[in-house]
């Protein structure tokens, strides 16, 4: 290995003595970014950045169901999923007007028979028998904050809480 | 979870993809293998950010991307044969000026190429002034002369 007179000589550097401190501290730091990097992988792995375990969300009452996932991302779609238990013949859906500022929806299968707006909140109307899934498809076009609130009319509001990244 | 195993899946096979194209494609880079690199660029981004705009979607892939690459290069460190697997081997295609004609078949070089980087290297004229000539993993080749 190479003594710091060398290194003075190489690259004519009058501060030779501080170089392998400096080359020192430089990988340190490198390593140090690895580590982030890492963690940043497996924290978006792990679904801190949306779609993924620490990531999905649900809520239930006894007559309705919400998936959603907690962390969303601006532009990228995303699925509100509603389950609902049982609702003999018209099931009435509302959601929060509130989150439908913050979320551009894309498409609501199956389509509802009827909308209405209320209001602070929009009410989504189906022929139902039996329980029925709805799936809601969604981009998110703000940054931060998004307040969810969805119920049945006549139910109880059931409240979810989304952040969405840049 | 969903970008980093698009990034990984397509690191992979991007990899595979291009341990089959050879070591001389990418030196040898005439204008439609640049297009074609484009084309094979574009088909990648689609696949890897989909209809994904976010700013964090994009963090997410570069950041997979980069991790494997390191980490993929920290086992080449730790298990040489790993390397050899991922990056080839070099090859020696002249010898005390014999060239080995079946390697040369092989890896598609010729001796007009080899000659080519004999005198970019060290303006060597002939083929038996060479000691050996490699052909290096990045594909290019390296002329070693002899003593005169």
């Amino acid at each position: 290995m190479a003594d710091d007179r060398t290194v003075q000589q190489l690259f004519a550097d009058a501060d030779a003595p501080n170089y392998y401190r400096r080359s020192q501290r430089g990988w340190i730091a490198q390593r140090a970014g690895w580590a982030a990097l890492a963690a940043f992988v497996v924290a978006g792995a792990a679904g801190l950045f949306g779609s993924g375990p620490l990531s999905s969300g649900r809520i239930v009452d006894d007559r309705l169901s919400v998936d959603y996932e907690r962390f969303v991302r601006r532009d990228a779609a995303s699925d509100l999923v509603f389950r609902i238990a049982e609702a003999p013949g018209r099931a009435e859906l509302w959601l929060g007007g509130e989150w439908l500022e913050g979320a551009n929806v894309e498409s609501i299968a199956p389509a509802p028979v009827a909308q209405r707006i209320e209001a602070d909140r929009v009410v989504l109307a189906f022929d139902v028998a039996g329980p029925a899934t709805i799936t809601l498809r969604y981009r998110p076009t703000v940054v931060g904050r998004l307040a969810g609130r969805a119920g049945l009319a006549g139910g109880t509001a059931l409240s979810f809480d989304q952040f969405s990244y840049p | 979870m969903e970008s980093i195993l698009r990034a990984a899946s397509m690191y992979v096979v991007l990899l595979l993809f291009m341990r089959l194209m050879g070591r001389r494609a990418l030196s040898e880079i005439t204008t439609f293998d640049f297009v074609l690199l484009l084309i094979i660029g574009e088909a990648t981004q689609q696949a890897l950010l989909g209809d994904d705009f976010s700013l964090v979607n994009a963090w997410l892939v570069i950041g997979s991307l980069i991790a494997i690459e390191l980490a993929v290069s920290l086992v080449q460190e730790r298990w040489p044969g790993f390397e050899r697997l991922v990056n080839g081997v070099p090859l020696i295609v002249v010898e005390d000026g014999r060239p080995l004609r079946r390697v040369m078949q092989k890896a598609r070089v010729n001796e007009r190429e080899v000659m080519e980087a004999a005198r970019a290297a060290h303006g060597l004229e002939r083929l038996e002034d060479i000691k050996f000539a490699v052909l290096e993993r990045n594909g290019g080749i390296s002329i070693i002369p002899k003593a005169r």
